[in-house]
């Protein structure tokens, strides 16, 4: 079944294209990466969907609603963690989820239970300001989940982190995938979106140029390619799907050659590269 | 709307402002300068000695007052030429009593009482000759106005002042400078602590937060609205009992005031939903405010009749006129009604263009 279906979602500001018929079904339990450089429609996406903006044309449903005509029933069933990290800067993080409670109808045991869950229990009377940016990134995702949201979109969730900190809300992520929660993120690192996603559609210039699992992706757009370490220190690379090189593999193989063996498939950004043209940092 | 939105929204404003200087400052700003006013006032009031000069052939108990006015020394003058030559001279103001001026007063015929201002002295000497005018006059009936007020400068004397609603009765120095403070504070908040409450939403991106959350355009502004008028009848009710404005028609006073506070709270709705920018609210709010100040700044001056017609196109003239008339009683709730009404269709009209404003940028 699925939980997110946007079909031929355009967006327009001032004449300038944005998103061009956009189209792609989220299935319940998923996590869908929307993978692109800056500026590629991501956010604008994110946003059509979340109801926060009209699409020019197109339509979506998300947990069933309209995007555009059931946007108050939508509210409810969504959790959106934004590019920013949007947090009332003045307040404490516990205020913050208190507030946040109060306009989506919790009470404060769901907020303690929150702050717990994100390893944040310790820092709930201290400012926001105190806290480091993996900090903020794990209580907006806590603001997200306090009414228990059958779907979170997470825009950018891991920009400007550190390492352990990314790896902090990755683990988050994965957690929340396994308690059935439908997940859409935008992201520009591809390593992320393998590491996490079950399918991922590459957009560019407000267009979806491909749309598959990461492993398919990887097979259709690029070449099984292998890299073999010698044990005199030279390595060289060779194509699985060339029988020539397949036959010298095994070669080098029987004469005791090889030291390793590695696998050198193209990574996300290669394909999106040769897809588009262009690298993701663009 | 939902009333619990609404207040989560208020009630996290309220603590919130209290933690920013900015706008800590100016919601303590008008009070602040209430004090500081009333020191310098009553300094003033307390120090100075005038020379005041009065032609009265028919030997009024208003003459009789003035004499025991401990701040006054009273020339009793037989002829109106000796009147002029005072106030083109040593006295600060001039009175013209007619000749049956008490009997007139005490059966309610409002008889016309000319007061000369000689406009060498200066603009705080005036302001308390005024102000001791007025608090005489109004001793004199209990009940209504006591007389007709025609105040002239003495350099073109045939020149009359106009008689604005504002200014024809019951002007008193110390309700003076509260209803310039009372606008103040209300002024402040609507224009300035409303507007700064919603664009620092669209700055720091909490807005986005409130959009995809379970509230509405409408409820948003009602929660800044909430605040606004939360803060705005603090000032307020502080300002009142701080400067003994719990007297004449307060019923009225506090109407004005709270119709008053919604009005600007709207005014600074619509400013902060069309308004993006810390720097453009700092612009605007300037503007907005001078302009809606302007008003209880004027009341008590006597402005060109062009500047005059033009502040009573800006609807805190008739807040100024009210408070001036309801703090000294000079006002029934009847004669009130229709500038109070005028207020609140404002308010009305303020509100709908902020909700339609808002529908039209949420998406």
């Amino acid at each position: 079944m699925n939980t997110i279906e946007a079909i031929n979602l355009n967006r327009s500001f001032n004449g300038r294209k944005a998103v061009l018929d956009v189209s792609f079904p989220v299935e319940e339990g998923e996590i869908f990466g929307l993978l692109g450089p800056n500026g590629a429609g991501k956010t604008t996406t994110i946003r059509m969907l979340t109801g926060q903006l009209r699409p020019t044309a197109g339509e979506a449903r998300v947990a069933g609603c309209d995007v555009v005509r059931e946007r108050q029933a939508l509210k409810s069933q969504i959790g959106v963690v934004f590019e920013y990290q949007n947090l009332y800067e003045r307040m404490t993080g516990g205020e913050n989820l208190l507030f946040a409670a109060r306009l989506y109808g919790c009470g404060p045991l769901q907020v303690r239970e929150m702050m717990e869950k994100v390893g944040l229990a310790d820092r709930a009377k201290d400012p926001i300001r105190s806290y480091s940016n993996g900090m903020k990134q794990r209580l907006l995702i806590a603001r997200a989940l306090l009414h228990r949201p059958r779907i979170l979109f997470l825009d950018e969730p891991t920009k400007g982190l550190d390492p352990t900190a990314s790896r902090q809300i990755r683990d988050l992520v994965m957690g929340l995938a396994a308690l059935g929660v439908t997940i859409l993120l935008t992201t520009h690192y591809m390593e992320e979106a393998d590491q996490l996603c079950r399918r991922v559609a590459f957009l560019n210039e407000g267009r979806i140029v491909a749309m598959d699992t990461p492993q398919k992706l990887k097979l259709s757009h690029g070449e099984r390619l292998v890299r073999t370490v010698f044990k005199d220190g030279s390595d060289r690379t060779v194509s699985l799907d060339n029988p020539a090189d397949g036959r010298q593999l095994g070669e080098w193989a029987a004469r005791g050659d090889i030291l390793t063996v590695h696998s050198a498939e193209a990574t996300l950004e290669q394909i999106f590269i040769r897809l588009t043209g262009k690298g993701l940092d663009e | 709307m939902n009333a619990r939105t609404i207040l989560a929204i208020a009630w996290k404003d309220i603590l919130d402002a209290i933690k920013n200087r900015y706008l800590l400052m100016s919601l303590i700003l008008p009070i602040g300068l209430s004090l500081l006013f009333q020191l310098i006032f009553g300094g003033v009031a307390n120090t100075g000695k005038f020379r005041v000069s009065v032609y009265d052939p028919g030997h009024s108990r208003l003459t009789a007052q003035l004499r025991d006015v401990e701040t006054l020394t009273l020339v009793e003058v037989d002829s109106l030429a000796a009147l002029q030559e005072e106030v083109t001279g040593d006295s600060v103001g001039g009175i013209i009593l007619p000749e049956n001026f008490d009997a007139d007063v005490d059966l309610g015929n409002r008889p016309e009482l000319v007061i000369y201002l000689n406009i060498r002295k200066g603009g705080s000497e005036l302001a308390v000759f005024r102000d001791i005018v007025y608090q005489q006059v109004w001793t004199m009936r209990e009940e209504g106005a006591p007389v007709r007020m025609v105040w002239s400068t003495s350099a073109a004397p045939e020149n009359e002042i106009a008689e604005s609603g504002i200014r024809k009765e019951g002007f008193r120095m110390d309700f003076y400078l509260l209803v310039m403070f009372l606008v103040m504070s209300l002024t402040m908040t609507g224009s300035f602590v409303v507007p700064l409450l919603l664009v620092e939403e669209k700055e720091k991106h909490t807005m986005e937060f409130l959009l995809v959350a379970p509230v509405t355009p409408a409820e948003i502004a009602a929660g800044k609205a909430v605040t606004g008028l939360t803060y705005s009848l603090l000032s307020a009710g502080m300002l009142i009992l701080l400067n003994k404005g719990v007297s004449g028609n307060w019923p009225v006073t506090l109407l004005a005031v709270v119709l008053g506070a919604l009005f600007l709270v709207m005014a600074g709705l619509l400013m902060g939903t069309l308004l993006h920018t810390m720097m453009q609210i700092n612009t605007w709010s300037t503007i907005v405010m001078m302009i809606l100040l302007a008003p209880s700044w004027l009341s008590v001056l006597q402005p060109p009749d062009l500047i005059d017609k033009i502040i009573r196109l800006i609807p805190t003239y008739y807040l100024v006129e009210l408070l001036n008339q309801s703090l000294t009683g000079a006002v029934t709730f009847a004669e009130a009604a229709w500038r109070l009404g005028l207020i609140a269709v404002s308010t009305l009209a303020l509100f709908i263009m902020v909700v339609w404003v808002m529908r039209r940028q949420e998406t």
